[in-house]
C-alpha cells in the first residue's frame, strides 16, 4: 500500500504540509476512515493546503479528503442546477 | 411539566418600580436556579456570580436614586460565549487561544448594559458555534437529550429559569433549534439589524446576533435595546428601528400567511408535522389566512448553505488554525480546514444559488402578498444524545431554518406542541426588517395556544 501511494502521490508535497512525516505513516491514510479517501482525494487536500500554507495534522487528512468528496458531491449539485447558473446582476450593484 | 408561569420583563420591571422586588432579589433567585440546574445541564461557561450581584446592587441604587435605563433595568440576561465580555473570559468552547479577539465588551453587549441589563455568565456552545462537536450541555426537559445549538446554554437556561433572556448568534439556526427543542422564543433578526462587533465569526454573511426568551414580548424588549446601525460596523445595515412592541396584543385577521408546503414533504419526525399542522388550523382559526407557497429553488437550500458556512468560516479561522491547530476539537479542525480549502468555483455556485433563493423566496412575498412564511423550526425534537450520529443529525436540524441566513429574513420560533414530553417548535419567517409584524404575529400565537406556560419540572 505504500508503495502504492507513494508512486501517485508527491510524498514532498504530504511531507511539507506535514512536517515530520514518515513513509510508513502515509499508509494511515487510506485506512481507518470509513470509504475513505482515493489517493488523487489525499494528493488533492494536500495540494490545496500546500497552496493555501495551510498545515494539516497528518490525522485530519483523510478525514478532510472524505469531507470534501461529499461536499463536492453538494456542489456539483449546484453547479449543474440551472438556477445557479444564471449570474445575479444585483451581486454587482455598486449601489448594495 | 408544571404550569406556573414566571413573570415577562414588563412584569418585573412593573414589581422592581413598585418597589416590590429588587433586581438583587431576582439575580440571587436566578443564581439559586442556576445552582439547582447546572449539575444536571451544563448551560453555563461561566458565571459571575460576584459581578451579577455587584451589577444589580447598582441597578437597585440607580432606580432608587430615579436613574431608570429602561425595561431591561435590573433583568438578569445571559451571554453566548462567542460574544466577547471585557469582564468574563470569552472561550467560544475552545481552548483555541483568542488573543486580542477577547478582552473587549461586544458591542450588544455594551448596548446591554447600557440598557441596564445585568449580566450573569457566558453560556456553552459548540465550539466557534461551528456545530460540529456536542458539546456538555443537555436539554432542560430531559437530561439525556440533545439541547440544540449551537447556543446550546442559551436555550436550556431560559427554559429553565436560571437566565430571564439570553443573546446568542445564530447562523443556521443556532438560536431557533435550542430555543425549540427547549420549549422557548428564539428570534434571528433581519441581517444587519444587530451589530456583530465583538463576536467571534464562524461566518461572515450568515451570522446573526439574536435572542432567545421566555415569552415574544421579552424578545420585543430586548431587541429594542441591542438594535440599530453603528457607524463604520459593516455587519449593520442603516435601517431605522421600529418600536418592536408595536403589534403586540393585534390579531392576526386578514393576515396572509404562507405555508412552505415543501417543508412536509421531507422524513421529518411525525410529531413534529402533527404539531404544525395543529399549528396551522390555530392560525386559521385566528383568522389568518394560510396559502400553499412553493418555492421553487429551496431543494438548494442544504448544498448552499453548506458551502458558504464552511468556506466562510474556514477563512475566518485560517490565521487560528496555522498558529493552534491542535487546540481545536478535532472535529471543529477537519470542518474548518474543509472550509478553507474549498474551491472557488464552489463557493461562487453557491453565492449564485443563493441570489436564486432569495429571488424565489421575495417573489413568494411579491406574488401572495405575503405577511409570512412558516415552516416547521426543526424537523426533529432533541434526540437522545446517545442515539446521535453527529455528521448526519446535526446537518438534519437546520434543514428548515438556513433559509432565513440565506436571506437575511427575520424568524422566530415559538412553542407549538410537546412529543413524548419534549418540546416542538413553529417557525414564523417575515419581511425584511419587519420584526415587529413577526413578533405580532407569534405573539397571536402565543397567546392562543397553551405551550408557553409549560415549563420543564426541573426548574419548579
Amino acid at each position: 500500500l505504500v508503495i502504492r501511494i507513494l508512486a501517485r502521490v508527491s510524498l514532498n508535497k504530504i511531507r511539507a504540509a506535514v512536517p515530520g512525516l514518515h513513509n510508513w505513516e502515509v499508509m494511515v491514510y487510506n485506512t481507518g476512515v470509513p470509504d475513505g479517501p482515493t489517493v488523487a482525494e489525499l494528493d488533492s487536500i494536500v495540494s490545496l493546503a500546500a497552496l493555501v500554507s495551510l498545515p494539516l495534522m497528518e490525522e485530519d487528512i483523510a478525514h478532510v479528503a472524505s469531507s470534501m468528496r461529499r461536499l463536492s458531491a453538494a456542489a456539483q449539485s449546484l453547479l449543474s442546477s440551472s438556477y445557479a447558473l444564471t449570474p445575479d446582476p444585483t451581486l454587482f450593484d455598486p449601489r448594495r | 411539566m408544571t404550569s406556573s408561569p414566571r413573570p415577562t420583563i414588563a412584569r418585573y420591571g412593573d414589581l422592581m418600580r413598585r418597589g416590590e422586588l429588587t433586581s438583587r432579589e431576582l439575580v440571587e433567585s436566578v443564581l439559586d436556579r442556576i445552582a439547582k440546574t447546572e449539575p444536571l445541564v451544563s448551560a453555563y461557561a461561566f458565571v459571575d456570580r460576584s459581578g451579577v450581584r455587584a451589577a444589580a446592587q447598582r441597578a437597585d441604587d440607580e432606580l432608587r436614586e430615579g436613574a431608570d435605563r429602561g425595561p431591561l433595568h435590573g433583568i438578569p440576561l445571559a451571554i453566548k460565549d462567542v460574544i466577547t465580555t471585557k469582564d468574563m473570559p470569552t472561550l467560544a468552547g475552545s481552548h483555541v487561544p483568542l488573543g486580542t479577539l477577547a478582552g473587549k465588551d461586544a458591542k450588544v453587549v455594551e448596548l446591554l448594559r447600557a440598557a441596564g441589563a445585568v449580566i450573569v455568565g457566558k453560556q456553552v456552545t459548540h465550539e466557534f458555534a461551528c456545530g460540529q462537536n456536542v458539546p456538555p450541555t443537555r436539554n432542560a426537559w430531559n437530561t439525556a437529550c440533545y439541547p440544540g445549538g449551537s447556543s446550546a446554554g442559551a436555550g436550556v437556561s431560559v427554559a429553565l429559569g436560571s437566565c430571564v433572556a439570553a443573546v446568542g448568534t445564530d447562523a443556521g439556526g443556532s438560536i431557533r433549534k435550542p430555543a425549540a427543542l427547549n420549549g422557548v422564543v428564539g428570534l434571528k433578526p433581519s441581517y444587519g439589524r444587530v451589530s456583530r462587533r465583538g463576536v467571534i465569526p464562524p461566518s461572515g454573511s450568515m451570522d446573526h446576533v439574536g435572542l432567545v426568551t421566555r415569552y415574544v414580548a421579552d424578545a420585543a424588549v430586548v431587541l429594542q435595546a441591542i438594535s440599530g446601525a453603528v457607524p463604520g460596523d459593516q455587519s449593520t445595515i442603516a435601517e431605522p428601528v421600529p418600536e418592536f412592541d408595536a403589534f403586540l396584543g393585534e390579531g392576526l385577521e386578514g393576515t396572509r400567511v404562507g405555508v412552505v408546503y415543501q417543508s412536509f414533504l421531507g422524513d421529518d419526525d411525525p410529531a413534529v408535522t402533527a404539531a404544525t399542522q395543529a399549528a396551522l388550523t390555530v392560525l386559521r382559526e385566528l383568522g389568518a389566512e394560510l396559502i400553499d407557497v412553493d418555492i421553487p429553488s429551496l431543494p438548494l437550500v442544504g448544498a448552499t448553505t453548506e458551502v458558504i458556512l464552511a468556506a466562510e468560516a474556514g477563512y475566518s479561522h485560517l490565521a487560528l488554525l496555522r498558529a493552534h491547530a491542535a487546540n481545536y476539537v478535532p472535529a471543529t479542525r477537519r470542518y474548518l480546514q474543509l472550509g478553507a480549502l474549498i474551491p472557488a468555483s464552489f463557493l461562487q455556485a453557491a453565492y449564485q444559488a443563493r441570489a436564486t433563493i432569495g429571488r424565489d423566496v421575495a417573489h413568494v412575498f411579491h406574488s401572495h402578498r405575503a405577511d409570512v412564511l412558516v415552516t416547521p423550526t426543526t424537523p426533529l425534537r432533541a434526540l437522545p444524545v446517545a442515539e446521535m450520529k453527529i455528521e448526519r443529525d446535526l446537518r438534519r436540524y437546520v434543514r428548515h431554518t438556513a433559509l432565513a441566513n440565506l436571506t437575511g429574513l427575520p424568524a422566530i420560533t415559538v412553542p407549538c406542541g410537546f412529543g413524548d414530553g419534549l418540546p416542538i417548535g413553529l417557525q414564523l419567517i417575515g419581511r425584511p426588517f419587519r420584526e415587529p409584524e413577526l413578533l405580532g404575529m407569534a405573539a397571536a400565537f402565543e397567546a392562543a395556544t397553551p405551550w408557553i406556560a409549560a415549563t420543564p419540572l426541573m426548574s419548579s
